[in-house]
């Protein structure tokens, strides 16, 4: 099996070096047998990569300890679902998935039925298989999964207890699909630019992958948050770790890229701006992937290979130089045919506000984090930048964020009237008044959610005013009721409306963060069998203490007695499970969530008298978070799929070929 | 054996915290906060305080250094003599340590203009003849066009 292993990775890193040149030739010949032959190549990498990952997961499966990978991150006792998903627990194995990934999106852009005639397909999958090639190439030579130990153990070093948890299965694979499917729109980017057609139809055929990888991104990003919450036990969900800011920041650049498209495609403005916008986002992903590998920054994230970095490092330095040079060299191109704005007051220059305060944002993530590299190359000491620079530096910057979602939608296209906009934003600021006055008169009086709070209220104001006045236009015209009328106007223009879904889920996520972020209490205690810990409305009875064993581990777990105001919620059970092959014990929280707060309990020491040591924690609005989170989704689907935007396959205008 | 030993080594570990929380010190107040809050904690300041020795002595001396009367800026500035910048969870504000905060509001404020200056460039020079042009409302426009569509089905 080590020899198969091996082979299909040799052969993988063969096949996708002859397809790349297949291709090549193709393209220079401009003879389809040679694309041909490259697209053959390019599925025959697909099953080959295929037949990798379900021999590492066989392995896996099988606990067959003669290999290093199996052996490190697995061990007998294991579930079979965590003996599986240690392929993303490691260096080879997350490599391995991500050459899979990106093997599956090639074979999909190469055979997709959208793709027939078209002949940017050769250049877009030369430049995903360049890809390829460099993690074949990593996988043959520096980080491979099918090597062997040198004595067979006859145990393995299990999974770390922290990555047991269902939020770990998905949260690497969706943060991988975000990851990788950002390399999709960067090769439709490069291609159009070889191919001098800089029009916006590489914007319209990529714009489903666009936002499919923004959709897995910001899934990833949820569930990485949802995963610390449940499991770390420090009782937050987003520390600004630099890993956790590697992905946030390609995050933030394709979402600027996803507003300001929609001025090329309108006006056929801003081609430069866009187009570095998806390298950039390309870029990124393949330096939050040096951040991981490198360990030159500290994070709980990083694996740690010097060695790997420096290649990553390597390849994401040659990946922005020849997309920076072509760009350039198009860049006369790229200039023609630019239209004018109608005005200073339109949607227009709103979408550029929300590129700079993106751009901004993810400048202020990407400063932080390599400020301590900075710091060290200038003054050789390494500083800290950690909790408190992020939010005081990111907190202004996000609510200037929402403040420009929440004008954009009202604001028309071309031009906006000063007497346009007192009619359209009357209404929603003065809602947005009474939110203010309210949220004073129940006791807020600390700046940042006053004014985060009255921000979202005037955000989802003006949306549901900008869906009202589409119902209200729409029935003067169909004499449609409200219901059908409000279903054929969202279904009609899913793009748009899937877009405002997407801000309420926004919205209803940063409720989530100023609410916890400013007012969550904190307290510690230690208690004997029966006494109560108070905190803020809650009365916490601590009823019993012991110890149970599931499997190879022992579990020490407290019964904890909630009321809230005298009225009783039930029991929550927080324990501490001891690993046989483990040395930390891991934290299991008790919790008991609502739409108020999350009621989160630690158990943190024990005596033999047993009396124990809480940590409880009142988190408020927690729940909005994952809430808001699943209707981000629900509105990113809906702009995806279906709606007869969508089955218009748009037209190639640019230089004919031969080959496609 | 094993397990019992980590379980052992465990009970030890915490024996302390267990001390210090004999003391019923409710680490809640907003001060104890916003000072544990800056510290860096040798890189264990996200740790879970459950588990992590490293958090659990940082809190006790800090509780401590509070019980003296010590203030915020004191205690922090302890830490600073102790062990240097590194003992903070964000740069100081002086020196160049400085630039680490306001690099990115400056770059902000810079953009901020090239934006102004561009849109001013963008908008039509000949507006003045398209004053009267009315504003487009993108939600009407799509209506009377779904309108439009739906009487050419029907009639044509």
């Amino acid at each position: 099996m080590h020899n198969i292993g091996d082979l299909t990775i040799y052969l993988g890193l063969a096949i996708s070096i002859y397809s790349f040149i297949a291709f090549i030739v193709g393209v220079i010949k401009q003879d389809q047998k040679w694309v041909n032959s490259g697209k053959n190549g390019v599925l025959t990498l697909f099953l080959l990569t295929s037949i990798t990952v379900i021999l590492l997961l066989y392995a896996l499966a099988t606990s067959q300890f003669q290999f290093k990978y199996v052996s490190m991150y697995t061990s007998s006792d294991l579930p079979i679902v965590y003996k599986l998903s240690a392929l993303w627990a490691g260096n080879a194995g997350s490599l391995l998935l991500w050459t899979f990934l990106l093997t599956m999106y090639t074979a999909m852009v190469a055979f997709s039925n959208k793709m027939k005639g078209n002949p940017m397909v050769p250049y877009v999958s030369t430049i995903m298989l360049g890809n390829a090639i460099f993690f074949y190439f990593i996988l043959a030579t520096t980080t491979k999964p099918f090597e062997l130990n040198d004595l067979i153990p006859s145990e393995g070093n299990g999974l770390n207890p922290m990555l047991q948890d269902p939020g770990m299965i998905i949260h690497p694979i969706t943060l991988y699909l975000g990851y990788v499917g950002l390399a999709v729109p960067f090769a439709f980017a490069i291609a159009a630019l070889i191919l001098k057609n800089v029009d916006s139809f590489w914007i319209r055929m990529t714009r489903r992958w666009t936002l499919l990888a923004w959709l897995f991104l910001t899934l990833g990003n949820l569930l990485g948050g949802y995963w610390a919450y449940l499991e770390l036990g420090w009782g937050g969900y987003w520390a600004w770790d630099p890993v956790e800011n590697a992905s946030f920041m390609p995050w933030l650049t394709v979402t600027a890229f996803l507003h300001s498209v929609m001025i090329q495609e309108r006006k056929g403005m801003l081609k430069v701006w866009n187009l570095s916008l998806i390298i950039l986002s390309y870029a990124l992903t393949l330096f939050g992937t040096f951040l991981v590998r490198s360990g030159v920054l500290t994070s709980v994230h990083a694996f740690g290979d010097t060695n790997l970095g420096t290649y990553f490092l390597i390849f994401m330095g040659i990946a922005v130089i020849f997309a920076m040079y072509v760009m350039m060299s198009r860049y006369h191109l790229l200039k023609k045919d630019s239209d004018y704005f109608e005005s200073f007051l339109s949607k227009e220059s709103s979408f550029l506000i929300n590129n700079l305060i993106l751009v901004g944002a993810a400048f202020a993530v990407f400063w932080g984090t390599i400020f301590p590299l900075i710091s060290e190359a200038v003054r050789g000491t390494k500083v800290t930048v950690g909790v408190p620079f992020f939010n005081t530096v990111m907190s202004p910057i996000l609510l200037a964020l929402l403040f420009i979602m929440a004008i954009c939608p009202l604001i028309a296209w071309q031009k906006s009237t000063i007497k346009n906009l007192q009619k359209n934003f009357l209404i929603p600021a003065l809602l947005t008044f009474i939110v203010a006055v309210l949220l004073f008169t129940l006791g807020i009086r600390t700046t940042y959610p006053i004014i985060g709070f009255t921000i979202v209220a005037f955000m989802l104001f003006t949306h549901i005013s900008e869906i009202y006045r589409g119902v209200k236009a729409r029935r003067s015209v169909t004499l449609e009721s409200y219901p059908i009328a409000l279903i054929r106007l969202i279904s009609k223009n899913r793009r748009r409306y899937g877009g405002y879904t997407v801000h309420f889920g926004i919205a209803l996520i940063a409720i989530g963060i100023i609410g916890s972020q400013n007012f969550s209490v904190e307290s510690m205690k230690t208690v004997a069998i029966g006494e109560k810990i108070n905190i803020a409305d809650f009365e916490i009875t601590y009823e019993n203490l012991a110890q149970k064993s599931e499997g190879l581990n022992d579990i020490i777990f407290a019964d904890l007695k909630v009321q809230k105001n005298g009225k009783q919620l039930g029991y929550i059970q927080p324990e501490k499970i001891f690993y046989g092959n483990w040395q930390q014990p891991s934290t299991e929280v008790g919790m008991i969530s609502s739409w108020q707060e999350d009621l989160y309990i630690v158990i943190s020491a024990w005596e033999r008298d047993l009396r124990a040591t809480f940590v409880v924690r009142v988190n408020p609005l927690v729940k909005w978070i994952w809430t808001g989170g699943v209707v981000v989704v629900i509105g990113t689907l809906f702009a995806i799929w279906g709606g007869r935007q969508n089955q218009v396959i748009p037209r190639y205008r640019g230089t004919q070929r031969k080959v496609t | 054996m094993k397990k019992f030993v980590f379980l052992l080594i465990f009970l030890l570990l915490l024996s302390v915290n267990v001390i210090f929380a004999e003391e019923d010190f409710d680490y809640s107040s907003k001060e104890f906060q916003s000072i544990v809050s800056m510290l860096s904690m040798e890189g264990h300041s996200g740790d879970d305080l459950a588990t992590c020795p490293v958090k659990q002595t940082y809190y006790n001396e800090v509780a401590e250094l509070m019980a003296q009367g010590k203030t915020k800026d004191e205690i922090l500035n302890d830490y600073v003599d102790q062990l240097g910048e590194e003992a903070l969870a964000a740069p100081i504000k002086t020196g160049f340590s400085l630039t680490a905060w306001i690099t990115p509001f400056f770059l902000l404020f810079v953009a901020t203009f090239l934006v102004y200056f561009l849109i001013k460039k963008w908008v039509r020079p000949n507006q003045t003849s398209d004053l009267n042009r009315e504003f487009i409302d993108e939600t009407e426009n799509e209506i009377l066009l779904s309108v439009i569509e739906k009487e050419r089905k029907k009639y044509f």
